[in-house]
């Protein structure tokens, strides 16, 4: 050991404990100052640090063993944040680009499966023998791998209704409802077996995935026409549809958005079916039958009461009522109701609760125009159905230009309009047509018998004969047998 | 130097057992100046008895090291028991105890030694040389040493006999592997060129005045020896040694901006201050401005020596220079 350069100099153990810090001050200043002027002393103390610093890669670390399932799941929250983005960008751009209506025949197709798929014994479809025609099922077209029992509702209520329709005669409904009119024997006479209460539990659990999307409040768009009272029935030639009245609810998306919300309405097991690929469909809105009410809730003044609750309850259903709230213009909008009587109740914090009477006639849109007197929410106003007035509907406006007498003079029985042509047919059943407002031409007739009942299929007529055959045509002029 | 006479019996003979005389304790608790119950619970604490070591070897080395602080306290100062007793616990006895048993040749303490730090002795050695072979080299000769084949007036003495458990064993023997590379580095290398050191001048510049001269030495003189011991290690470690921010910063236990901020807050102050120095001596602004663009060369004063030389006394004569405010 070379004690002469111990002397004058730090040994190991200061220069160590001044490292380490573990100096108290007074002696720490002395060695700082000692440090400050011997190079030697720092040199020593600066190389022992760095063999420190040198020392620590040294320690060689096992590199930190990955288990299998880290290794393979890792990447697992990374890839579900990039699907979650994409689905939501999908999302956004379907939202954002309503989509064009489907063919008219994809949506006939899609008709034709839901018998299938959602069968209902109870209307005594398969007990019927006169079935005029067998059943029109179709292998079920693919459903895309993105849409769900809640998309597929949405996409039926999205399509278009065809232009003019007839509910007894139209083969867009289910099959054991065509049948069942038929074996009425009342030709032109509402469907009166309708199987309302499944489809429509159907339809609410539609209605109620489409407001899920949280869609706004809607603004009527039909402005009051005429009081008319109760809405009376509507011949079945003035084929109205509510949902046609609402313009189709996928264009009427981006303007005036339904509102109606059932609140509990649970799906009935029949409504609802597995297909083949495992994705459970919904059976098919009777939306060329439901009806609807639109309305406006004023105060005293006539100023818009907006978050007015309004409930549309049936008697029937008074546990399963349609909710909706008025908006900022104080407007509020039931597009899609089975047809019956109901409850319409009004209520708002600071005003007297009111209720109606509404008897929904299908195809009809009701128009309410209600006021709110100023007072407890605990006080009622019950007013009488005599001042709603109902709104004719889009299909009842089209009609009016079947008004036109026909040349046999006998009173038409039925008129259907499919794009610019317009097909009648009198009570003798001869069947008329003609383009736009020209002149009715009689139809050269390929079948035997009579017309009973004519109607619009997706892209053309229909017309059944009162010996029950079918016949097709795209033009009204030339028509061919379905067999 | 710390030294540890052997026993007549030899370095490596075992004592006579752990457990000393009662009339060994008692010199022991008194010397101390503490129970002798603290003693015996301080070296159960560091497990000195499996260690070889009795009651009175260890409180020995306690001894030891705190006259050799005085107790952590400043110089002149008399430690009372409690004062003691703390110092002695915040020492690292454990490891105090197997370098202590280690210098007197205890064959238990040799094998604790070998399976803790002979691989982080060569490791070290390695890392501060550079080189596995000078390093493997460094640590054999230090690890030799450590064995007591140094023998002064005919004792074997060992190095670890000065360690005095403030700082950790490892860091003691890293200090001590520096040491001894630095000592044997300025002897085998002490002829060094200057050219390779010596840098020349960008521009000439015209030659300062010998007023300006003097009255620049002076100014620098009063500037240097108005820093403080840190503020001269810094730009010592800075400027000198060419250490940097990191090194620094390690060694203060302070992080490398702080040491930045404190060197460029140095400079710009001892610039300051020269400046105020040279026009405190009668040189004007622009004069005392162009003063500070001096050639160094041309100073007549050393500015390494000036700024290594200090007014502290010697750091091994501490004791003797007792500070006026510690002195109480």
């Amino acid at each position: 050991m070379n004690q002469a350069l111990q002397h004058g100099h730090l040994d190991p153990d200061q220069l160590n404990a001044f490292a380490e810090g573990v100096l108290p001050e007074h002696e720490r200043l002395v060695a700082m100052a000692h440090l400050a002027e011997c190079p030697r002393c720092r040199e020593v103390i600066f190389l022992a640090q760095q063999a420190i610093a040198a020392e620590a890669p040294a320690v060689v670390q096992e590199p930190a063993r990955i288990s299998f399932w880290k290794r393979w799941l890792g990447p697992l929250p990374l890839a579900g944040a990039a699907a979650f983005a994409c689905a939501l960008v999908a999302v956004v751009m379907w939202r954002s680009h309503p989509t064009a209506p489907p063919s008219a025949g994809s949506e006939v197709a899609v008709n034709r499966e839901q018998p299938r798929v959602a069968p209902q014994p109870a209307t005594g479809v398969a007990n019927k023998p006169e079935s005029p025609q067998p059943a029109k099922a179709e292998p079920p077209k693919p459903v895309p791998a993105v849409s769900a029992s809640m998309d597929m509702a949405t996409k039926q209520l999205a399509a278009p209704p065809p232009p003019v329709q007839a509910p007894n005669t139209s083969i867009r409904m289910p099959e054991q409802v065509v049948v069942e009119n038929r074996a009425s024997g009342s030709p032109g006479t509402p469907a009166k077996a309708l199987p309302e209460p499944k489809l429509v539990a159907g339809l609410a659990e539609a209605s109620q995935a489409q407001d899920a999307k949280s869609r706004p409040l809607a603004v009527a768009p039909q402005a009051p026409t005429e009081k008319a009272g109760i809405a009376a029935p509507v011949p079945a030639a003035a084929v109205a549809d509510a949902s046609a009245a609402s313009g189709g609810l996928r264009d009427q998306a981006a303007q005036t958005p339904s509102v109606a919300r059932r609140s509990s309405s649970p799906a009935p097991a029949a409504s609802a079916g597995v297909s083949a690929n495992g994705m459970v469909l919904q059976s098919a809105p009777r939306l060329d039958l439901l009806s609807g009410a639109t309305g406006t809730v004023t105060d005293a003044s006539g100023a818009a009461i907006s978050g007015v609750s309004v409930t549309l309850r049936s008697p029937t259903k008074p546990n399963a009522p349609w909710v909706a709230t008025t908006n900022a213009l104080g407007q509020f909008t039931f597009s899609t109701v089975p047809p019956g009587k109901y409850q319409l109740e009004l209520a708002a914090p600071g005003f007297k609760s009111q209720t109606q009477t509404l008897d929904l006639q299908k195809t009809q849109v009701a128009q309410v125009m209600a006021k709110l007197a100023v007072g407890a929410a605990t006080e009622t106003v019950t007013v009488d159905a005599a001042q709603i007035s109902v709104m004719p509907s889009k299909a009842e406006r089209r009609t009016a230009s079947c008004d036109d007498p026909l040349p046999s003079g006998k009173p038409g029985k039925m008129c259907q309009i499919a794009g610019k042509k317009t097909l009648a047919v009198d009570d003798d059943g001869v069947v008329f047509v003609r383009r736009g407002n020209s002149r009715w031409k009689a139809v050269k007739i390929s079948w035997t018998g009579h017309a009973k009942t004519i109607g619009v299929t997706g892209n053309g007529f229909e017309l059944v004969t009162d010996s029950g055959a079918t016949w097709f045509s795209k033009d009204g002029e030339h028509w061919s047998e379905h067999r | 130097m710390d030294s540890i006479p052997t026993q007549s019996a030899g370095l490596h003979e075992p004592a006579a057992g752990p457990t000393a005389s009662l009339a060994l304790q008692a010199n022991a608790a008194g010397r101390a100046g503490v129970a002798f119950d603290v003693l015996e619970g301080l070296w159960r604490e560091a497990e000195a008895g499996p260690l070889g070591l009795n009651v009175e070897e260890f409180a020995d080395t306690l001894l030891k090291s705190g006259e050799k602080a005085n107790y952590g306290l400043p110089p002149g100062r008399h430690a009372s028991p409690a004062q003691v007793e703390t110092f002695w616990r915040g020492l690292r006895l454990h490891e105090l105890a197997v370098a202590y048993a280690c210098a007197l040749g205890r064959d238990a303490a040799w094998t604790r030694f070998f399976a803790e730090y002979r691989e982080p002795l060569t490791r070290a050695a390695v890392a501060i040389t550079g080189s596995s072979s000078l390093g493997q080299d460094l640590a054999d000769a230090l690890y030799s040493e450590l064995f007591g084949l140094t023998e002064r007036d005919g004792e074997r003495r060992s190095p670890l006999a000065s360690y005095s458990g403030r700082g950790s064993l490892m860091g003691w023997l890293r200090t001590t592997l520096a040491q001894r590379h630095v000592d044997h580095h300025r002897k085998t290398h002490r002829e060094t060129p200057l050219e390779h050191e010596d840098f020349v001048a960008a521009t000439p510049v015209p030659a300062p005045s010998d007023r300006t001269l003097v009255e620049l030495n002076s100014a620098l003189r009063v500037t240097m020896s108005a820093l403080d011991e840190e503020s001269r290690f810094m730009l010592a470690a800075w400027f000198l040694d060419g250490r940097t921010l990191l090194q620094i910063a390690r060694l203060l236990r302070v992080h490398e901006a702080t040491v930045s901020r404190k060197v460029k807050r140095l400079t710009e102050k001892l610039r300051k201050d020269l400046l105020k120095n040279l026009q405190a001596g009668g040189l004007s602004r622009q004069a005392a401005e162009e003063a500070l663009g001096t050639d160094p060369r041309d100073l007549g004063i050393n500015l390494r020596s000036l700024l290594q030389t200090s007014e502290s006394p010697p750091f091994l004569n501490q004791k003797a220079s007792q500070r006026p405010d510690e002195s109480g």
